[in-house]
């Protein structure tokens, strides 16, 4: 499983969860399935309450200094 | 400045140089194919190469033999021409190169300059290839100039200006060369032009006759249009067409009405927009038309090729003209007068029921532009476009690159401007992971799907079948591939670094079969 960061009729390029580019040829592969909309991040929905996110957002917004 | 002469000794001694290529050559130019002397190979448009000695048990070594890189910008869609030894391409936006085909190495340059207020207006500032005849090649430019230049070195034989460019026209078409006579179209449909086809002396440039494609007051076809809209009606003639020298008749497709999206100004079928025309070459005047998409509001132009083939059908030898129309049916035509023979969806489309008996389409309810906007399929870039499709002879297919995408359609009111856009809407195209693309095998008598390659996005590149039982198509990823022509199993790719959007062409150098292409801003040769 790893992020689509490129693809043509042909080759497939994935970067896995530690960052490592896999380069495949379609037309050696088994299969090969798409998981559109789902993220590889994990899920935060149990991590924060709605306060404590809404103060992370808060405190990321505060950020702003010299570029 | 003086130059500097040499004299080369060959351990071979070459040739002579045919003193120029004639209609003879051109008309048995499938007969010749160490050399690609028209735009689609022949006057038939087969896009089709008799060379067999690239094949399926060696494609797989098929490497660049020399790369030309072009200096100028713009979109790189030319369709090379070789004649005797010389490779002859255009360069956006306005110049000729002629290249020794065995090097790469060029040998002469000529451009126009383009005025700092061109206007292209729906279209990228490209040209897509040239036409030789005689000692000359012929280019239209952006700017409405047809020319003439000398093959051996580029000097220009003649000028002309078929229209005026502060009004929307422009050419991007390559010429057809016939008899004696240098076929032009032109583009403008976005702009409210009134199309039109010329057809110049190949001597001198002189004007032989001119085919409006929107009939005037008191001819036929002008009961098809409402009060003054037939003056900005669009119809532009920006592909090249084919040509049957037993008939003497053109064949050549007309785009889009205008304005695109909003029909309610122009009621009526707006003939000849979005039909097939077939012309008197002699006279320019019309023999037959048929008409794809009457009162198109999806800019479904009728600016692909029209392939001409001769089949049996039913146990009757018939002259055909077939089309893989923008509208995603493909048709078959009697060529001689124009009857409806079949028609067969070919692509994904939501905008008509069936094509009837005479080949008009039935149309859903409810598949016209709006202003919240209509999704239907195929896209305004159609099922295919201006990029060739190829005829194979041998496995009787009709090769065809598709695009599978559909668009949100949207209305607006427009007013007519000269030379502005003349549009009346728009769309929003479904791309990403929702679009993609195919090569597909068409049987001609059928229109049936015979095989399909997937495309990871929907193409803008033609494609080329030869006798050794390969297609070659291109990718907007930069691929360029061939498939088996009998199976569309992948047989080899290249990854050329740019999007190819161009039709690739084979010929001979020494003897050994190349295949050319244009990708990114170069072009590719390639060999065993």
């Amino acid at each position: 499983v790893g992020l689509r960061v490129n693809e043509d009729s042909f080759t497939l390029q994935l970067r896995d969860q530690a960052g490592r580019i896999h380069s495949f040829s379609k037309l050696e592969l088994e299969g090969l399935e798409k998981l559109p909309g789902e993220s590889l991040m994990p899920s935060y929905q149990s991590e924060l309450s709605e306060t404590g996110l809404e103060d992370l957002v808060a405190y990321l917004a505060s950020l702003r200094g010299e570029p | 400045v003086k130059g500097v002469g040499f004299v080369a000794a060959a351990l071979a001694v070459a040739p002579a140089l045919p003193a120029q290529v004639s209609y003879e050559r051109l008309e048995n130019a499938a007969r010749e194919p160490a050399s690609w002397l028209t735009y689609s190979g022949n006057y038939a448009s087969h896009r089709f190469s008799a060379l067999d000695e690239i094949d399926g048990s060696n494609v797989s070594r098929l490497r660049p033999v020399w790369i030309y890189q072009t200096s100028s910008g713009g979109a790189l869609e030319t369709s090379p021409l070789v004649a005797d030894g010389v490779m002859y391409l255009t360069e956006p936006p306005a110049t000729v190169t002629a290249l020794d085909a065995k090097t790469g190495r060029p040998l002469w340059s000529w451009s126009r300059p383009m005025p700092t207020d061109l206007r292209t207006l729906g279209f990228p500032r490209t040209n897509r290839g040239l036409a030789v005849l005689g000692h000359n090649v012929y280019v239209g430019t952006l700017d409405n100039h047809v020319v003439a230049l000398d093959r051996a070195s580029g000097a220009v034989r003649w000028d002309v200006q078929i229209a005026d460019n502060s009004l929307g026209y422009c050419i991007t078409a390559a010429p057809l060369a016939i008899d004696g006579k240098i076929v032009i179209g032109v583009s403008g449909g976005e702009a409210g032009v009134r199309g039109f086809l010329d057809a110049l002396d190949a001597d001198t440039g002189e004007r032989l006759w001119r085919f409006w494609t929107i009939p005037g007051p008191g001819e036929p076809g002008h009961e098809t249009w409402s009060g003054e809209a037939w003056k900005t009606g669009g119809g532009a003639t920006w592909l090249t067409g084919s040509y049957d020298p037993d008939f003497d008749l053109l064949y050549w497709g007309v785009g889009n009405p205008a304005p695109d999206w909003n029909g309610d100004v122009r009621p009526g079928d707006n003939l000849y927009t979005c039909s097939l025309v077939a012309l008197d070459a002699e006279t320019g005047r019309l023999k037959w038309h048929f008409q794809f998409t009457p009162h198109d509001v999806h800019d479904w132009d009728a600016n692909q090729i029209p392939v001409l083939i001769d089949a049996e059908i039913d146990g009757r030898p018939r002259k055909l003209v077939v089309m893989a129309n923008r509208n995603a049916f493909y048709y078959v035509l009697d060529r001689e007068v124009g009857t409806f023979l079949l028609a067969a969806q070919y692509s994904k489309q939501t905008w008509a029921k069936e094509i009837d008996e005479k080949g008009r389409p039935v149309v859903f309810p409810n598949t016209e532009p709006t202003e919240e906007g209509t999704l239907v399929w195929p896209s305004l870039q159609g099922a295919t476009n201006w990029f060739s499709p190829s005829y194979s002879p041998k496995t009787r297919l009709l090769y065809v690159a598709v695009r599978e995408m559909g668009s949100y359609y949207y209305k607006a009111e427009v007013e007519y401007k000269p030379g502005d856009y003349f549009m009346g809407g728009g769309e929003r195209a479904l791309a990403g992971d929702e679009a993609s693309g195919a090569i597909r095998a068409l049987d001609v008598w059928t229109g049936k799907t015979v095989w399909s390659f997937r495309q990871h996005s929907p193409p803008w590149a033609g494609v080329l079948s030869t006798a050794g039982g390969l297609v070659f198509a291109g990718a907007e990823e930069g691929n360029f591939f061939a498939l088996d022509a009998a199976t569309g199993e992948p047989r080899w790719q290249f990854q050329t670094g740019g999007g190819v959007r161009a039709n690739p062409i084979s010929f001979q150098i020494e003897g050994r079969q190349h295949i050319a292409i244009a990708a990114g801003k170069s072009i590719i040769v390639f060999g065993l």
